[in-house]
């Protein structure tokens, strides 16, 4: 009987043993080898791949400041009948008010086959919300707030809308800051997680990069560090140089600019379609916002264009 | 125990143990072909493993001097390169990056993430015979508070090419005086590839073949192992 005893309380040594053995095994094996338990690496929804180029687009001629200021359905046709035939396949907007909301479904009309991003530029205006909702059908992804995060919106506000707005339309949702607030600013933490892609704003100028290959240099530096600490691919919603002002900014290093950050394969929005003036009429420093279009207010093509048309054109 | 079996253990044992990590430049002491973070007269190399996340391959080399890289070489497999890092008495910084034949096919550009410690120096590239400067990026990595007098960031430099860099005081001597430092090794083509790395392998099958004839004239000679 002491024998069997004995033998009992040998076997379930045995198994502690070899449990305790197995254990330290699997302890071990996670603690060599970063590999077992690296997150993989988050990439853009499949939606949101592009293979042609991508512009930032607010329509030319329109004020959205000035309450006396119309956009028409034929404008905006207009508008995105010249950037498709430059070859655009893809844009992100800035408002779903009443006629900017329209812009997603004449886009593809015009030739936009690929990812069409709709702004929110108010997450508490009911307007841009029903209209958001109802243009769905067009749109791959939604951008709620831009540069707001902690101004206009708090990060608590802004994290209900987009899941909201996940829930109604099931498509991706996220919001635009900076660069450098994904980096190191107070809400990065919070960007990278309620962003169902990143989606920054990356202007060299606001950095006073003035040369156009040091400028490139700028963005792929952050670009391509924001890659690796957020280990996911990256969306770039803005990248710009501006024209004409200050002097040492014209359409010939805008065109630099642009040649030399294409030859870099990331994925960015051209900003901007038009110069808008509008933009310009505010304070001194603020003069230069008018004038990153690659397009003049007019419609005219600037330098770059010629660049791009014979890249990705379809005339 | 058969003394064939013996003596070629014994070799085979030699052999892996006195592998080097590939980079060119001298021997590493350590166990397994590729050893990281091994020093010797102020040089350490690393091996970076490469993860890819969309149209970027990048690596956490952890090492003195670089922290990270990231690497635009499209349709390649290859998943790793080797950096070695070395420092002369003047404080100036040589850094040696290192791929296979296939991956330098592919290489377009890349980013490499320099430590705090080094942004006050310039990095200087070879480029088709020539020394080229690349212009620092100052990247910070946490909130600037007011009142703050550091804060902590990191520097980042383009490079068009893998290869050797320096991390220099003064580059005027570089870019000016191109012929003084011809001399120097300085971007050698063979340092850009992995030829290097066929040495250890040759010499160890030289090796491997000298065993085994040492092994036919000790079991000639009728030793048996010690027995």
């Amino acid at each position: 009987m002491a024998l069997l005893q004995n033998k009992g309380i040998q076997n379930e040594q045995y198994r502690v043993g070899k449990m305790t053995a197995l254990l330290f095994r699997i302890v071990l094996l996670f603690s060599v080898s970063p590999l077992v338990y690296a997150e993989s690496p988050v990439l853009l929804p499949d939606t949101l791949q592009m293979t042609g180029p991508a512009i930032a687009y607010q329509p030319r001629e329109y004020v959205p400041t000035d309450e006396a200021s119309v956009l028409s359905d034929e404008q905006i046709m207009a508008d995105l009948q010249l950037l498709a035939g430059v070859g655009f396949r893809s844009l992100v907007t800035y408002s779903a008010t009443d006629e900017m909301a329209k812009i997603p479904g004449i886009a593809r009309k015009e030739g936009f086959d690929e990812t069409i991003i709709m702004g929110i530029w108010d997450p508490f205006s009911s307007d841009e919300w029903r209209n958001a909702v109802k243009n769905a059908p067009f749109v791959d992804g939604y951008c709620i707030g831009n540069e707001g995060l902690g101004i206009r919106y708090t990060p608590q506000e802004l994290a209900v809308k987009m899941e909201e707005l996940r829930r109604l339309t099931g498509k991706p949702v996220t919001t635009s800051e900076p660069i450098d607030s994904y980096i190191s600013g107070h809400h990065k933490e919070w960007l990278l997680k309620h962003s169902d892609w990143l989606f920054p704003i990356v202007h060299p100028y606001w950095a006073n990069y003035e040369d156009p290959a040091k400028g490139v240099a700028w963005v792929v530096a952050y670009h391509d560090l924001l890659v690796v600490l957020a280990n996911r691919q990256v969306m770039l919603k803005e990248v710009g140089h501006p024209t004409v002002f200050p002097v040492e900014f014209n359409e010939n290093r805008q065109t630099e600019f642009f040649q030399l950050l294409d030859s870099h394969r990331i994925s960015f929005f051209f900003f901007e379609a038009f110069d808008q003036p509008w933009k310009g009429n505010t304070v001194e420093e603020r003069r230069v916002e008018a004038y990153w279009g690659i397009f003049r207010a007019d419609g005219t093509p600037k330098k770059v264009v010629p660049w791009i048309t014979k890249k990705w054109g379809k005339l | 125990m058969n003394s064939h079996l013996f003596i070629i253990v014994f070799f085979l044992v030699s052999i892996f143990s006195a592998q080097s990590a590939f980079a060119s430049g001298g021997m590493a002491a350590g166990v397994g072909t590729f050893t990281t973070g091994v020093s010797d007269s102020g040089t350490k190399r690393y091996r970076v493993v490469l993860d890819e996340t969309g149209q970027r391959l990048h690596g956490s080399v952890n090492g003195e001097i670089v922290e990270w890289i990231t690497i635009d070489a499209p349709d390649t497999d290859i998943r790793e390169i080797l950096i070695r890092e070395s420092k002369d008495s003047h404080g100036d910084v040589s850094l040696l990056i290192t791929a296979g034949d296939e991956f330098l096919e592919k290489f377009n550009q890349a980013t490499l993430y320099v430590k705090p410690a080094y942004s006050a120096l310039k990095l200087v590239e070879r480029v088709d015979g020539y020394w080229e400067q690349r212009n620092p990026v100052f990247i910070p990595l946490t909130q600037n508070n007011p009142g703050q007098k550091l804060q902590e960031h990191i520097v980042a430099f383009q490079l068009t090419s893998l290869g050797e860099k320096k991390l220099v005081e003064n580059v005027s001597p570089f870019i000016e005086g191109e012929n003084n430092y011809s001399g120097m090794s300085v971007g050698n083509i063979s340092d850009r590839n992995m030829t290097s790395a066929l040495w250890p392998w040759v010499m160890s099958g030289v090796l491997l073949t000298m065993a085994w004839f040492i092994s036919h004239w000790m079991h000639a000679l009728g030793w048996r192992g010690g027995r």
